[in-house]
């Protein structure tokens, strides 16, 4: 018997951009290039919104250390009338410092979910969305990349 | 074609990036100290909203047990104080230790620091200590660092607390959905031993 569907349900922060191309600040800290393939991720879904590198600010992206308090990625936003303001998304690089590329990609593409707009979702057993709580998306399930739960997201937030 | 929407917030926008340019301007990042900030002035009609990646999945007590320095019994105070690195505030509870049921712990009184405060909107977020309430804590020593350990500890990935309920062991961490939600005190002490 084919084992039943899974259904992970995207959920969204309520708050979003008003406008369909978001433009993030990369801070040059060592990790730039790993942030610009994170965003690259999204911006490779075909959806009617892109992460723009460009020099204006919508999203920052850094590194900061928040020590160990369990969180490996950790994303800031300020949301007046639903929509945001400003947002700032960090790598914890007391954990994300010992990560491999991949496994800092990973946290950055679940944390700019969250800076367009993305809650959590999906429950593991593998696989589950970017947006899934833990960085067990990629230390048990292997994401890197948006999964099929977040692209439906993505769509829904910018039909 | 490719669509562009623009809303009134979009003003707004402009209005940010100064303070966004001065955070991050040249990269630089001020390492931050396990000292207190004073609480960002509200400014009006904007709310904060925290996020976060949780490192892992915690599945057993065991698991809990063996990343932890002490397992302790502990009674949170009111003292409670919040603290900034860049934006993300943290609240450390001062707490009395009541027992160590496990591991080495000499202090009486220990500071726990947690994500959140309880003001600011945290996403899936771990429950802050209550004053009054007692607690089992798997404890680890806060730390930015090899050679910057501080004077608080944290729960073990942040979801190491179970909420004691007249004898009852309740998880407080709603997400941890792997832990035992409930266990009795005698089933802690056997899970931890060894
Ligand atoms: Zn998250």
């Amino acid at each position: 018997m084919p084992p039943a569907q899974r259904v992970d349900a995207y959920t969204f922060t309520g708050c979003t951009w008003p406008v369909s191309t978001i433009y993030c600040q990369v801070a040059n800290d060592g990790y730039q290039q790993r942030t610009i393939t994170a965003a690259n991720n999204w911006n490779g879904l075909g959806a009617h919104t892109r992460l723009s590198l460009a020099s204006s600010i919508g999203i920052s992206t850094l590194r900061s250390d928040f020590g160990n308090t369990g969180f490996d990625g950790i994303t800031y936003a300020n949301c007046a009338g639903g929509f945001y303001t400003a947002v700032t998304a960090y790598y914890n690089g007391y954990y994300t410092d010992g990560y491999s590329d991949p496994g800092k990609v990973q946290v950055m593409v679940h944390e700019l979910g969250h800076a367009q707009g993305f809650g959590h979702s999906g429950a593991l057993p593998c696989p589950v969305p970017m947006m899934y709580v833990s960085s067990d998306r990629y230390f048990q399930c292997g994401g890197t990349a948006p999964q099929g739960d977040d692209v439906a997201g993505i769509n829904a937030l910018h039909p | 074609m490719k669509r562009i929407r623009v809303h009134w917030a979009a003003l707004l926008i402009p209005l940010t990036l100064l303070a966004a340019c001065g955070k991050s301007g040249g990269g630089t990042v001020v390492p931050p100290t396990p000292t207190s900030t004073p609480t960002p002035p509200p400014v009006s009609g904007i709310v904060g909203r925290v996020s976060a990646s949780r490192i892992k999945d915690y599945s057993s007590i065991q698991q809990l047990r063996d990343e932890s320095l002490a397992v302790t019994h502990i009674t949170a105070t009111d003292k409670q104080t919040v603290e900034y690195v860049d934006n993300i505030p943290f609240t450390v509870t001062v707490a009395t230790v009541d027992r160590v049921l496990r591991g080495a712990l000499v202090e009486k009184r220990i500071k726990i620091r947690q994500l959140g405060d309880g003001k600011t909107t945290v996403e899936d977020a771990v429950p802050l200590l209550q004053p009054g309430k007692a607690y089992v804590v798997f404890l680890q020593q806060f730390t930015y660092g090899p050679g910057k350990e501080t004077d608080q500890y944290v729960p073990v990935g942040g979801v190491g607390l179970y909420l004691d309920q007249a004898g009852v062991l309740q998880r407080v961490d709603p997400h941890s959905s792997r832990l035992p939600a409930t266990l009795s005190p005698q089933e802690l002490e056997r899970q931890i031993a060894g």
